[in-house]
């Protein structure tokens, strides 16, 4: 079987197995990534030879025995505002074109300790402002599924080339739906998981109490290992908390008979493709032949969550990209210019125009006079959508949504439409306000032949029972396993 | 909710950011319409105190005082453009 | 003729005395070449997270106690955002919203003055910012990150003062108690003690506050004094000639002896605060409060009222004492150990001073234990050794580690050095002197006083050093006087 439509726990298996060597794995994978690239343009950067160096290194490793790692041999790409040290991280913008940070994020040193092999960087939306990946300033991502489509953002990168299968696995972001809603585009599974519980340390911060590193990957298994290895409480991110010993992997057979699923009435009224809702509900009754209560219940403060998130996860971007003046790193104005001029010219200069226009929004909500009308307001709404949250555990085990309201845009239609674009997070946001875990899976195809997803959101630190689920219903279903016709590796 | 041309310029200088007049009346209409749509949380008549942000309890998150090797100085300046051996150079500022 | 009162606040910046700095492990040592304590975390490289430095937060609560404030049980730090190029991040994480303590107040002490309480609005922690050195020669500044997030308390008190004399003593009294408890080591020239003046004034009996401009780049407690009168002066001049005090930031510059308006951008400053996300609260129980408070010293000014008090020492005796706290510390456990109160303070005023500075030796250099310590005071006391035997011994013994377990008694039977009090011995050696020096029992009976001196002198000499000098001075003048009734 070929190695690019394998999922990433099965090329592990197939490697201690001794069916390929790590190496012979790899070269396939990069003869993908060259078939596809020239339309996809998934990849900002690569490093063959260096990869190659440390497949030889894991299959020594693996050789002389005693690697536990499930996912041991695996090639996987992160996305590019994920710093490591071997390959820049540019975070798609101009600001940080040729920066090669001096140290790796933490996620990054888990991966290595697991034996993956991370071969590339990811293109994503500017910042991870955005999603469609359009906001890149090399150049926007295409959907596998149709070249005309976004694939969705801000990790586009990274669901694009997962479904097209140049790559096996990969890691994003997600600050209010990047992880989520380009996996629904691209009919690929994506987790965020509960806030705190994978490591920020590393990450090139745009919203710090909304964002959550988590797996990009073929299924929920494979994203249930990757989660096993990048997780844990990290003595250098004092947001992050232990999370539970038991392996989510494990946890994955679990009988889910009698769990209890809500579906929001507000989620599927209103402005929504009826394609999507009816994958939603065709879902619903698999879930239910399944064994699972599903019953419709009520979110009231979905409408306001769009307006908090913004107003949150902007005036967080404003103070966090601050610091990128041009001085100590990144892209500097030419010209011998005084010091408000360098500051000023380096930073209209060096950002595009959606990250700028979320600092100008972010710097309005915190500045004198607006404080209280804005952030302070949107404090409170994160609170009490945190708490309608928490008043549904007692009756439901879990949600039930679309990821998105429709299946993926064209490209060069979502930026003239701002109000829009930030409309159609509406599904994801919640759950990065209430901190919550939340895995999108693929549950059908619209009439459009575009991959549809749906979203499963539980109670805090119930990440191990929503990819159980998950899994469950990949078992009976096969959306997961489908790759597109026209770009395919 | 209407901006005025004053308060976004007051806000441009608050982000470090300059537009062109044609490019700042525009984002103008734009912060105009989007703060507008925000407007929509004052919809929740909320009185209670504001949640933590982040972790909904107190956690007591502390390192000790032991001193940690401190990185390369040629690697932490490496990516800055203008430097010398020893520091970052900016251009000149008045106190 | 208008009579003007000038009302004052401080705001200080004091320097923590922790290893590593607030929010990483980097060194927080003083200098250093440029840039080489420094980390992702410090200088604000993308992705880079703060973890709070648990000892700084220590320090802090202590020095909030140490000034009575009132512990916020769940203390919260903020980002106050602005631009400038010693600040990496472009925000310094501080506190605004929730500060670690506040309305505390200390204690001053104005000499004849008397006593006065200056209020103390809030104490909170804040990160440092790095230095900016500008280059002489070219339009360059150099920009070194070492001090870059160096744990700081900044402490704002009400605007209480009303004199340049009442800010010193507030300054100087702080400092001596963040010395003492180590909380900082208050070094105005290191940096790690700065302060800015808010002031302005009014007309006397006015209860309304005048405009009040804040002066900063102040180096120096006599820089303040200066800048102090300077100020006061300018505002009153500009009222008087019927203008308005314009409510601003100024800079004193010590060699012209002038206050200058800095450029009014500064004072415009939106500093956008909001909670920082990447630290949650921090509880503070009310046992850590507890356990900290009982882990400050006594301090210097208590200690020297209380040895007044206990044991009758003078004011001035005690405040030399207790100006180091391990003098203080070896006075006591001494006294305790059984020996006299005010006999210890003469030693340790006296002989043990003189050691101290002859060889250039601090306080803290002091190896004597106390249990020796009272044994020397008490055989002197007993006449089992003289005063100038003891002297040789303690010189001996106080700086080395032969004198942490120094058992005198066995020394001085070592070294001989028991006082011979025997008034036999004394009266042979008296003779034997005076059989030797005719010369100088002549110069005595022709009148010259001086030759007794020299007589006991000789005697003293002549057994070693260990005659009790009372009982030769005594045996040496009797045996004179016999000389003249004889003849």
């Amino acid at each position: 079987m070929s190695v690019k439509y394998m999922t990433a726990l099965a090329l592990s298996r197939a490697i201690r197995e001794r069916e390929l060597s790590v190496y012979e794995a790899l070269c396939e994978l990069q003869r993908g990534i060259e078939r596809t690239e020239g339309k996809l343009h998934a990849y900002l950067a690569l490093d063959p030879a260096r990869a190659a160096k440390d497949a030889a290194a894991v299959q020594t490793r693996m050789d002389r025995g005693g690697v536990a790692s499930p996912l041991a041999g695996v090639p996987i790409a992160v996305k590019d505002n994920i710093c490591t040290d071997h390959l820049k991280t540019t975070c798609a913008s101009r600001m940080l074109a040729g920066f090669l940070p001096p140290y790796r994020a933490t996620v990054i040193d888990k991966l290595c300790e697991n034996d993956l092999i991370i071969h590339g960087k990811l293109n994503m939306d500017e910042f991870a402002m955005g999603s469609t990946t359009e906001t890149s300033c090399f150049g926007s991502t295409c959907n596998p599924w149709n070249t005309q489509h976004v694939p969705g953002g801000s990790s586009g990168g990274a669901a694009a080339a997962v479904a097209a299968g140049s790559a096996l696995c990969a890691l994003g972001s997600d600050t209010g739906g990047s992880i989520r809603q380009p996996a629904s585009h691209c009919g690929v599974t994506g987790f965020k998981p509960t806030y705190g519980t994978v490591s920020r340390y590393g990450l090139v911060a745009y919203a710090s109490s909304l964002e959550q590193i988590g797996p990009i990957a073929r299924d929920v298994a494979d994203c249930a290992a990757l989660m096993d290895a990048i997780r844990g409480r990290d003595a250098r991110d004092s947001t992050s908390v232990v999370s539970e010993n038991t392996p989510y992997l494990s946890a994955l057979g679990e009988d889910i008979r009698g769990v209890r699923i809500g579906i929001p009435r507000e989620a599927l009224a209103g402005d929504i493709s009826p394609d999507v809702s009816s994958c939603i509900l065709n879902m619903a009754r698999e879930l239910e032949k399944m064994g699972a209560i599903v019953k419709e219940c009520n979110f009231p403060l979905m409408k306001h969550a769009v307006a908090a998130y913004y107003v949150i996860a902007t005036a967080e971007a404003a103070s966090n990209l601050s610091r990128y003046d041009g001085i100590k790193y990144g892209y500097r104005a030419a010209g011998d210019l005084p010091l408000c001029e360098l500051y000023a010219r380096s930073r209209s200069e060096g950002f595009g125009d959606e990250v700028k226009r979320r600092i100008m929004l972010g710097n309005f909500v915190l500045s004198a006079g607006y404080y209280d009308a804005y952030y302070r307001r949107a404090l409170r709404a994160k609170a009490e959508i945190t708490a309608c949250f928490a008043a549904l555990w007692g009756e439901l085990d879990m949600l039930l949504m679309p990821t998105a309201p429709t299946t993926a845009p064209a490209l060069g239609v979502s930026l003239g439409d701002t109000l829009g674009m930030y409309s159609s997070d509406r599904y994801t946001v919640p759950a990065n306000l209430a901190g919550l875990p939340a895995l999108t899976l693929p549950c059908g195809f619209g009439s459009d032949g575009m991959p549809v997803g749906a979203q499963l959101i539980g109670a805090a630190h119930s990440d191990a029972r929503i990819l159980a689920v998950g899994y469950a219903y990949q078992q009976r279903t096969d959306h997961h396993t489908a790759y597109p016709k026209e770009v395919r590796a | 909710m209407e901006i005025t041309k004053e308060e976004v310029a007051r806000v441009a200088q608050l982000s470090r950011l300059i537009w062109s007049e044609g490019a700042l009346d525009e984002m103008r209409g734009e912060l105009s319409s989007i703060l507008e749509y925000m407007r929509t949380l004052e919809q929740l008549e909320t009185e209670g105190a504001e949640a933590p942000v982040g972790e909904s309890a107190p956690i007591h998150v502390v390192r000790d005082d032991t001193v940690c090797p401190s990185y390369d100085r040629g690697a932490l300046l490496v990516n800055a453009a203008v430097r010398n051996e020893e520091s970052i150079i900016v251009p000149k500022t008045v106190e | 003729m208008m009579t003007w009162e000038t009302v004052i606040g401080l705001e200080v910046h004091v320097e923590l005395a922790t290893k590593t700095k607030m929010f990483c492990g980097c060194s927080a040592a003083f200098g250093g070449a440029p840039n080489t304590h420094c980390c992702p975390v410090c200088m604000g490289l993308p992705g880079s997270l703060p973890v709070i430095n648990g000892e700084a937060v220590r320090l802090a609560i202590r020095a909030a106690l140490v000034l009575g404030c009132r512990i916020t049980e769940n203390t919260r730090f903020d980002r106050k955002n602005y631009f400038y190029p010693d600040l990496p991040k472009a925000y310094q994480i501080s506190q605004l919203y929730s500060p670690l303590g506040r309305d505390g107040a200390l204690v001053i002490d104005l000499g004849e003055a008397g006593k006065k309480t200056v209020r103390i609005h809030e104490i909170h922690m804040e990160e440092d910012a790095g230095k900016l050195i500008h280059a002489a020669d070219r339009p360059e500044t150099y920009a070194d990150f070492n001090r870059c997030g160096v744990p700081l308390i900044e402490i704002v008190s009400e605007p209480d003062f009303r004199t340049a004399e009442e800010v010193s003593a507030y300054l100087m009294r702080l400092c001596d108690m963040f010395r003492y408890a180590d909380i900082s080591d208050c070094k105005m020239q290191e940096g790690s003690l700065r302060a800015d003046v808010n002031i302005s004034v009014r007309p006397m009996g006015e209860d309304c506050l005048g405009t009040r401009t804040e002066l900063k780049n102040l180096n120096s407690f006599k820089a303040i004094e200066r800048a102090i009168a300077y100020e006061s002066a300018r505002q009153i001049r500009v009222i008087e000639q019927g203008g308005v005090v314009e409510q601003e930031t100024r800079r004193w510059d010590d060699v012209a002896g002038v206050s200058l308006g800095m450029r009014s951008k500064e004072n415009a400053q939106d500093y956008r605060y909001f909670p920082e996300p990447d630290l949650p609260p921090l509880r503070i129980s009310a046992e850590t409060v507890e356990e900290l408070r009982a882990s400050l010293p006594e301090f210097a000014h208590e200690r020297v009222e209380r040895f007044g008090r206990e044991y009758g020492i003078s004011a001035y005796d005690a405040g030399v004492l207790c100006a180091a706290r391990s003098f203080a510390d070896l006075f006591e456990a001494t006294v305790r150990t059984g020996a006299d109160a005010k006999s210890c303070a003469n030693w340790m005023l006296g002989p043990v001073r003189k050691r101290l500075n002859d060889v250039g030796a601090s306080e803290a250099s002091i190896r004597l234990s106390p249990a020796a310590f009272a044994a020397l005071i008490e055989r002197v006391a007993e006449k089992r050794i003289n005063r100038a035997a003891a002297i040789t011994l303690l010189e001996e013994l106080l700086l080395s580690e032969q004198g942490m377990g120094a058992d005198i008694d066995a020394l001085i039977a070592e070294r001989g050095l028991a006082q011979i009090s025997d008034g036999g011995a004394v009266a042979q050696a008296v003779e034997d002197v005076f059989a030797r020096n005719p010369a100088a029992i002549a110069d005595y009976r022709a009148g010259k006083k001086r030759a007794e001196g020299f007589l006991i002198g000789q005697t003293m000499k002549a057994m070693g050093g260990r005659a009790d000098p009372a009982a030769v001075k005594t045996a040496v003048g009797e045996a004179l006087r016999r000389l003249l009734e004889d003849k």
